[in-house]
Formats: C-alpha cells, sequence, structure tokens
C-alpha cells in the first residue's frame, strides 16, 4: 500500500527544508513503441533499470497456470549472446544484481549496477529482447520448473497458513476470469508447460511496444538516449498483444465459506471481498476503511480483539487492487481455545459500524498522515521511485501522477469513507474462509 | 556491515511473505540479493548439461544482423570508474554523554533516526531469564510518559511517524522514521517511549500473553525453529549467545515486571548510547531541540559494557534434527562458531562468504538452484558479534533430494578450503563488494543504521571510506586459509526440519554421524 497526505503545510521558516517530492524525469518513444523514461539522480555512483511488461498471471491460457511468472524465470537463463549464467556475473561482478517480479497483471524486471555499467546492462536487455529464443530449449525450461516448484513450496506449501490465499482468489473470483488463479500456478499446470508455450508467450507479449522502461540513477539523459536507441532501436515492433478478455464477473449476493486445515496450531480467519480496480476514485477510500479498521495498534479491530478482548493474536487489513478489480481482506489468528466464528462476528460488526457511520475527522487524518509518510518513504529508494513511475506510465497513463496521487489521498472525507465501506463491504457480498488445526492440505 | 544477519532475517521475510500478504507476487528470488559475487563451479549438472548457450557468436541469420551493430557478442566496456566518497558523519555529544552523529540529506522532507543501545540486548538477559532483553524493549511502547499504548500508537499515525523497538544478541536498537515538518513533536514522543516508559502490570500482562502465545505458536514455523536449533547447538541453549532472542515458552512464563524494571533501569543508559540522525532538517536546530529533549535523561545504569562469554559448544554430535510429518521442504542450517566484528579476516571472509552464497551466481545457488533444481535460495555469511558470530548457510531444498542437497553443499565447502579462488571468481567476488558499497547509503534509514553499525562494534566513524581498499587486498590465498580454518564441512554443525520418513535414510549414507532428534520447538529430547 502506497501512503500520502501532508496536512501540516506549515514550513518551518528560514531554512533549506526539501520541498513537497516531484519527480524529475524526461522521457522519449523509440519508433517501435517503447517508453523510455530516465530519471537523472546523482546521489550515488549506481544506475537502476526497470523493464516493465504489460502481462502477467491473468493473461494465461487454459491448463498453464502460473506460466506469466515461470516465464519470467526464464528470462535469467541467457540468450542469443549471453550464456546461461552470464547476466548475472556481469551484473554482480558491477556491484548489482538482477530479479524481477510477476503479479496478475505485470512482469516488472530490475537491473542494478555501477553506473559505468549503463552500456552492459543496456546490451544484456537488448540481447534478451530481441534474441530470449535463439538459444532457448527444454532443459533450461526444465530446470526453472523445478525452481519455481521449489519457490512454491517454500512461500505456499511449507507455509503455516500458506495455502489459504490460492483458496480465497478461487472462490472471490469465477473461473473463467482472471484472477481466479493465483500467479504462481498449479502444479499439474507448471509442469505441462512446454517449449513451444514459452515460444508463444515470448512472441505475443515481449515485444518492445508492450514495455516501458525506466533508467534511473547516476547517468545523464542524452547518454542514456543515445545507448538505448543504439540497442532497442532496431528491434521490430509487435503486433498489439491480444490477451484474453474478462467479462465484469457478476457480484457475489450470497455469503461463500470456504474451509480447511493446516499444519498449525490455532485458527486464522480470512474475511475477502471485491473491490474497485485501482486507479478509481473509491481506491483511496476503501484503502483509508482498511486502515481505520485493522492497520496497526491504533486501529479499530486492534483495539477490539487484541487489546481488549484479547481473542485474537494478530489482526490486520488491506485493500489491494490491479487493472480488472481488487480485493479488500481482513486477517485475524486466534488466541488459543477462541472460537473462530466469535472472531468472524466481531470483525463483521466492526465493518457495519464502519458501513453505518463515518469515521471521525481526526480518526481518518491519523489513517492519512500515516499514509502519506509511507508514500514519502517509499519514494526514497531510487529503485522504488522507478518502478513507481513505470506504474504510473503503464496504469494511470500518467507520468505525472506522482502529485496527483497525493492530492487523492487527501482529499478522501470521512463520508467517503462510510459510503465505500457499505458499498463494497456487504455481509452477503463475501468470502469467509477459516483455515483450522489438522492435516496440511495442498493442492 | 550486517549483511550476516541479514543471511537469516531475509529468508525468513520470505517466508512471511506468503502470510497476510495480498496476492504476493511471485519473484525470480526470495529478495533481491544484495551482495554477491563469483562465477561458479563446477560439477556436472543432474538436468541435461546446459546447452552450448552463451558462446558468442549469434546464429547465422539471426535477427541481430538488423541491428546495425557488428559485433553484438562483443561485451561493450565499463566506462571510467566512478568516484564514491561514503557520507561523513559530524560527531558531537549531548549533555548526558549521548553520542551523535547527523548527516543532513535534503532531497525529501523525511528524517531517519538510528538510536543503539550496546549491552541492552539478548546477551544480556540474565540467567534463567531468556527473552527479557527483547520483552522490555517490546514494553517501551505500551504505556509512557502518560501516555497509553494506544495513545502512543495514535499520536504517531498522527505525526506520521514510527518509532520501533527490537534487540539483537550485543544490542538494543530504536529505528525512528518521520517527516521533516513533525520531526520536534516525534523526538517529544521518542524521549517518554525511552525515557519514560512506565511498564504498568496490566500492559505487561496483555503483552506478555501475546508473547506467550507467539512463542507457543512458533512450532508452526519450522523456519524459525531451526535456526533456533543451530544456534543453540553452537554456543549452548542456556548461554548469552545460544538462547533464542525473544525466549523459550518454558522460561518466558516466569519473567516478571520486576524483571523488565531492573533490567531497563541496568541497561539502558544514555551515557553509552549512540544516536545517528540523518535526513532533511537543520543540524543546530535538531541540537537544541535533542539536548532538551533525549539529551535531559539522566544516565543511570552500567557504564560498562562487558563482552559476553562465549565459550563454543564441544560437539560430540553434530546433526540435530526435527521430524516435521509431510514437510514439502527440508529447512536447512549449516554452520559454526565465527569472528567477531573487529578480526583482521573479516575482509577474507566478506569475499568468502560472497564466493559461497552472497548471490546468483555464488556457488550454493548456481549448483543447488541454476544446475539442480533442488530449492529455490540459498544464502551464506557471517553474523559477526562483539565475540565469536555464527557463519551460517540457510537454504530450503525439496525433500526427496535432502541428502543429495547436503552432499553437494559439503563438497562445495571443501573445494573451498582445498583450492584456490580462480582469478575470474576472485576479481568478480571483489568488486561486488566494492561496488555495491554505495547501496549502503541509499536511504537515510540505510545510511543511519550502516553508521550505528560502527558505534555498536567500536570502529571508527570513516571505516566506510577505507572499505574498498582493504577489500582489494584480499588474495586467493587469505580466502582459501579463511577457508580452511574455519569452514571446512567437518568443523560444522548441521540442523534439519523435515519429514525424516522421507530424508533420514538418505542422511544416514552421509556418515555425519549420531543425530540429536529435537521436537517441533527445537528442543532436544530426551531418549
Amino acid at each position: 500500500m502506497r501512503r500520502l497526505t501532508l496536512l501540516f503545510l506549515v514550513a518551518l521558516a528560514g531554512t533549506a527544508y526539501a520541498e513537497e517530492p516531484k519527480i524529475t524525469y524526461q522521457k522519449f518513444d523509440l519508433p517501435n513503441g517503447m517508453r523510455v523514461y530516465v530519471v537523472e539522480d546523482h546521489k550515488a555512483p549506481t544506475v537502476y533499470g526497470v523493464t516493465w511488461f504489460r502481462v502477467g498471471s491473468k493473461d494465461e491460457i487454459a491448463n498453464r497456470t502460473g506460466f506469466a511468472h515461470l516465464f519470467e524465470h526464464l528470462m535469467f537463463k541467457g540468450s542469443a549472446h549471453l550464456k546461461d549464467g552470464l547476466m548475472d556475473k556481469l551484473l554482480e561482478a558491477a556491484g548489482g544484481w538482477s530479479n524481477a517480479f510477476t503479479s496478475s497483471d505485470m512482469t516488472v524486471y530490475q537491473n542494478v549496477a555501477a553506473s559505468n555499467f549503463l552500456e552492459q546492462m543496456l546490451w544484456i536487455d537488448a540481447d534478451r529482447l530481441a534474441g530470449l529464443l535463439d538459444t532457448f530449449d527444454k532443459p533450461k525450461l526444465d530446470n526453472q520448473r523445478d525452481v519455481v516448484l521449489n519457490e512454491r513450496r517454500q512461500s505456499y506449501e511449507n507455509q503455516p497458513y500458506g495455502m489459504a490465499e490460492l483458496l480465497i482468489q478461487e472462490s472471490l473470483w469465477p473461473k473463467d476470469h482472471g484472477y481466479h488463479w493465483s500467479t504462481i500456478g498449479y502444479p499439474a499446470d507448471l509442469k505441462a508447460a512446454s517449449v513451444p508455450d514459452v515460444a508463444d508467450f515470448f512472441k505475443k507479449y515481449y515485444v518492445p511496444n508492450n514495455a516501458t522502461m525506466v533508467i534511473a540513477g547516476d547517468v545523464k539523459f542524452d547518454q542514456v538516449k543515445k545507448l538505448v536507441e543504439k540497442y532497442f532501436a532496431w528491434i521490430p515492433k509487435g503486433a498489439d498483444p491480444q490477451r484474453p478478455q474478462y467479462k465484469t464477473p457478476a457480484p457475489i449476493t450470497k455469503e461463500i465459506v470456504v474451509n480447511s486445515t493446516d499444519d498449525v496450531q490455532v485458527p486464522r480467519v480470512y474475511l475477502s471481498w471485491r473491490g474497485p480496480a485501482h486507479f478509481t476514485a473509491e481506491q483511496p477510500a476503501l484503502d483509508m476503511a482498511a486502515a481505520i479498521l485493522a492497520d496497526g495498534k491504533s486501529s479499530r479491530l486492534y483495539k477490539r480483539l487484541v487489546y481488549d478482548e484479547k481473542i485474537a493474536q494478530d489482526v490486520r487489513a488491506y485493500f489491494s487492487a490491479e487493472t480488472l478489480g481488487g480485493e479488500f481482506r481482513i486477517v485475524a489468528t486466534a488466541k488459543p481455545g477462541v472460537d473462530p466464528k466469535k472472531l468472524i462476528a466481531e470483525i463483521s460488526e466492526e465493518v457495519a459500524r464502519l458501513a453505518g457511520t463515518p469515521p471521525d475527522a481526526k480518526e481518518l487524518e491519523r489513517a492519512q498522515n500515516s499514509h502519506e509518510a509511507s508514500f514519502l518513504n517509499g519514494l526514497e529508494p531510487t529503485l522504488q521511485r522507478a518502478i513507481q513511475l513505470a506504474e504510473y506510465d503503464v496504469f494511470a497513463a500518467d507520468p505525472d501522477y506522482f502529485a496527483k496521487d497525493l492530492a487523492r489521498y487527501r482529499a478522501v472525507t470521512p463520508a467517503q469513507v462510510k459510503d465505500s465501506a457499505a458499498k463494497y463491504l456487504k455481509p452477503n457480498a463475501r468470502v469467509v474462509t477459516t483455515i483450522r488445526p489438522g492435516k496440511k492440505v495442498v493442492k | 556491515m550486517r549483511g550476516s544477519i541479514a543471511v537469516i532475517v531475509l529468508l525468513a521475510a520470505a517466508s512471511a511473505g506468503a502470510d497476510p500478504a495480498a496476492k504476493a507476487p511471485a519473484a525470480k528470488a526470495p529478495a533481491p540479493a544484495p551482495a554477491a559475487k563469483a562465477p561458479a563451479p563446477a560439477p556436472a549438472a543432474k538436468a541435461p548439461a546446459p546447452p552450448a548457450a552463451g558462446a558468442p557468436a549469434a546464429p547465422a541469420g539471426s535477427a541481430f544482423d538488423k541491428s546495425g551493430i557488428t559485433d553484438w557478442t562483443k561485451i561493450p566496456a565499463a566506462e571510467k570508474e566512478p568516484t564514491f566518497k561514503p557520507p561523513v558523519a559530524k560527531r558531537s555529544r549531548l549533555k548526558n554523554g549521548m553520542a551523535l552523529l547527523v548527516i543532513e540529506n535534503h532531497k525529501l522532507p523525511i528524517v531517519s533516526m538510528t538510536l543503539v543501545a550496546p549491552g541492552a540486548g539478548a546477551a544480556s538477559d540474565p540467567d534463567g531469564k531468556g527473552g527479557l532483553a527483547s520483552f522490555t524493549a517490546d514494553l517501551l511502547d505500551e504505556g509512557a510518559g502518560g501516555l497509553t499504548a494506544i495513545a502512543i500508537a495514535e499520536e504517531q499515525d498522527r505525526l506520521g511517524a514510527n518509532i520501533g523497538a527490537g534487540v539483537d544478541v550485543d544490542y538494543a536498537q530504536v529505528s525512528v522514521s518521520t517527516l521533516t515538518k513533525t520531526i520536534e513533536p516525534t523526538l517529544d514522543l521518542l524521549t517518554k517511549i525511552i525515557t519514560q516508559p512506565t511498564f504498568e502490570q496490566k500492559e505487561f500482562d496483555r503483552v506478555k500473553g501475546d508473547r506467550g502465545t507467539a512463542l507457543e505458536l512458533r512450532r508452526d514455523r519450522p523456519r524459525e525453529v531451526v535456526a533456533l536449533v543451530l544456534n543453540a547447538a553452537l554456543y549452548g541453549l542456556e548461554t548469552a549467545y545460544g538462547h533464542p532472542i525473544t525466549g523459550v515458552r518454558e522460561k518466558f512464563k516466569d519473567l516478571t515486571v520486576a524483571d523488565v524494571q531492573a533490567f531497563y533501569k541496568e541497561r539502558w543508559n544514555p551515557a553509552v548510547m549512540t544516536l545517528v540522525v540523518v535526513g532533511d532538517f537543520d543540524t543546530k536546530a535538531l541540537k537544541t531541540k535533542l539536548d532538551a529533549t533525549l539529551g535531559a535523561w539522566k544516565p543511570a545504569g552500567t557504564k560498562k559494557i562487558v563482552k559476553p562469554v562465549v565459550k563454543p559448544e564441544k560437539l560430540t554430535k553434530r546433526l540435530l534434527l526435527v521430524d516435521r510429518k509431510d514437510a514439502a521442504q527440508s529447512d536447512v542450517r549449516i554452520g559454526l562458531v565465527g569472528l567477531d566484528r573487529k578480526d583482521r579476516r573479516y575482509y577474507q571472509f566478506e569475499v568468502l562468504s560472497s564466493a559461497l552464497g552472497g548471490g546468483f551466481t555464488s556457488r550454493l545457488v548456481q549448483r543447488l538452484r541454476e544446475q539442480l533444481g533442488i530449492t529455490y535460495g540459498a544464502r551464506a555469511g557471517m553474523d559477526y558479534r562483539l565475540v565469536h558470530g555464527p557463519f551460517v548457510i540457510s537454504t530450503a531444498i525439496v525433500t526427496p533430494e535432502t541428502g543429495k542437497g547436503l552432499s553437494e553443499i559439503i563438497k562445495i565447502l571443501d573445494d573451498l578450503a582445498s583450492t584456490d579462488l580462480p582469478a575470474e571468481e576472485l576479481d568478480k567476488s571483489k568488486q561486488n563488494l566494492i561496488r555495491a558499497l554505495p547501496s549502503m547509503f541509499g536511504t537515510n534509514a540505510s545510511t543511519a543504521g550502516a553508521f550505528a553499525d560502527l558505534a555498536i562494534f567500536g570502529l571508527p566513524d570513516n571505516w566506510y571510506a577505507s572499505y574498498a581498499a582493504n577489500v582489494r587486498r584480499v588474495t586467493a590465498k587469505d580466502v582459501k586459509t579463511a577457508a580452511k580454518t574455519l569452514i571446512p564441512s567437518k568443523n560444522m554443525v548441521i540442523a534439519i526440519v523435515g519429514d525424516m520418513t522421507k530424508i533420514k535414510a538418505d542422511l544416514d549414507k552421509l556418515n555425519l554421524g549420531e543425530a540429536v532428534m529435537h521436537d517441533l520447538y527445537g528442543i532436544p529430547l530426551k531418549n
């Protein structure tokens, strides 16, 4: 969650304090459709490269769940002129590293190196964008399939309550919707992925016109432009990706109850609702609703369930959203001996209270201030700022969205928080998931 | 640098990932491997050998012909090496003796602070009172200076501030982030929390209840348990360095408010603390405010920071097992008692750790992940401390390949102890460390942490200025000597949480000697 709000606008007099942040950038488009931003930041001799591809697990086809993320792994296994492993060797010797993450809607690659290795970094990225398939083969796929299956074990199967997330998504979104399955995918589908699948996916989505690049750090705009043109401008534009389209799902009108077990000692409950997409007018109000309900010790549910009644070990709430919609979630872990139904009942009461009465102005102000501080802190690392800029370009179609993003959270009113809670957090529109102690269930 | 604490913490953080985090994105690796190095190894792959990829030479008639670049096979040369000077902190003292280090950075209207209290960490837990130091730090913001726990949390939100206290083995630490415009009220709040905690019985009971439950639930978190098992085996479960920082449930329940008050009184002494402030503020105004707040706190308690007595256990058995039925992976920690932070071999071990398990190109990751595909990640590093800290390798191996994975790790260790690092691998390992140094100062908080780290171990404020030169001096022979004296596999202790019905037979074949079985909380079982 990103945070915003500067309520204390009183400037301290007579000192050289920083202004409110604005992200200075320059940009250019290549003829093949790739958009490039350059953020000069000379505080350290380091360069950060972010390449954001508009593809994620929602774009996967039948029986190939997990493929977008598996494919992401393959982008590090070498290409036309890069032997498997050479990319990491070069970047690590340059004091950096290379990594990526995938979600329902995006695949985001990150490179870091000492700034004098800028050209090498661009050469690497151009080689894999133009020539991944030239040296691709089944052993590479088999190896990273094993790695991803181990990632699944480490992050989900062998984690307490680790499978809950998958169960919730399956229930919150219908089978024929791109958010129905988790980005990590199902083992059977991962095992079925083939070399031709890799080629098809690459040709369809890894085209320059489906990418936004941000180069940030100790670089000069002219130098970046020259080098990016040299290495990327010749790469042919591809067809605009024709991706799976999803109908707006019919609303949930009757509570869905999901129960499962895990190798744990106390139950945990999850209350989940669908919400609006990101960058919609209602997103900030729902973020604030989550903060007021259960973000930290000052929140309502913490006070009631953990602090006063001592029936929960922990509780938290958050709203997360991507292009096709959002998910509002409240998660609480029971104290030993507490019936999870009691937690569900009390959480429901607090949700209803917020949906019925606007929060106190001071309560909302605290949530806004805390959100704003996190937002500012989040802009501090150069890499994070670069990723944020790419996100604004891709999803808000507005690289100048930083100030607007701050402003839209500042503008939230108590009535909007109440209204958004009333509209989205209805008892009959939710998925209630309870994980009880028992045998671990892996699917 | 704190790098090695991060070894364990990073894996733990990665595991927490699937938890409440919404639709956690999947990623190439557990964590953006900060430091790392070394080309790699070594033996043949289980999977069909990597193709003759990489070899230069673009395929004939390839798309690259149209690039206009005549020789794509040529790796572009780096430009001139940029110069990097680590930030310089200005040092002074508050009236009560607290050391103050400041660095102004006016990029964003935010400020970070790190306050360290040497001697207030878990190593100072009195005998039989494991967890007291960490519990004391936890309780500071549960009521202080006339404010309730909830009021303190609300005030932080209102100010856009975040104040968190916790402990490591050798020290306690308070981390603060806030906005420039609220720095003064944030310091007021911080001062109340640190200098006037109430330790009220009612709040004590409540937080103790939460902590007690967390200790009960430790059983559910195998990654935490395996770390505990290794540590206890290396140092002894009841010792300064060997007991879990948060305690164990059987002993923790006996702690009293009087214990907390006594520990606070003795160990939280401003005269031995260092405060590092980095960000957007005016130093003069800050100093004035600090003198009126934290600086007015009267010194009390002990001024003497005694190094803990650490005697590595004499181990007769070095295989430590926890049977966790149906575990999909075996959580593995391999380690031994290593170096203190001021050991002259520090740089040698940094290069060695980097080559062994510092990043994607490290030998452990290349072999276990990129060649064998039996893990998602592996790391290695030293947790340098006041006295001998642990050197730890961490990974999680798919259950049926656990024995295989262990034998591979042992081979890698023995190879490092017997053969010089090839020149290219040595160079990459060193360059990675040197060129990654600027990233230590990437944020106000990381900069504050970097300087606080020096204060904890009594290193000079200009320590980072000579870092690159010291890394450059490390030779292949140094690395081998370091590996030989410390890490050959025969010296190492191996802790595993996994499904014994599926892995025990393979482990037996490795001739690691008799195993010591532990319960699911990591406590040795009596036969």
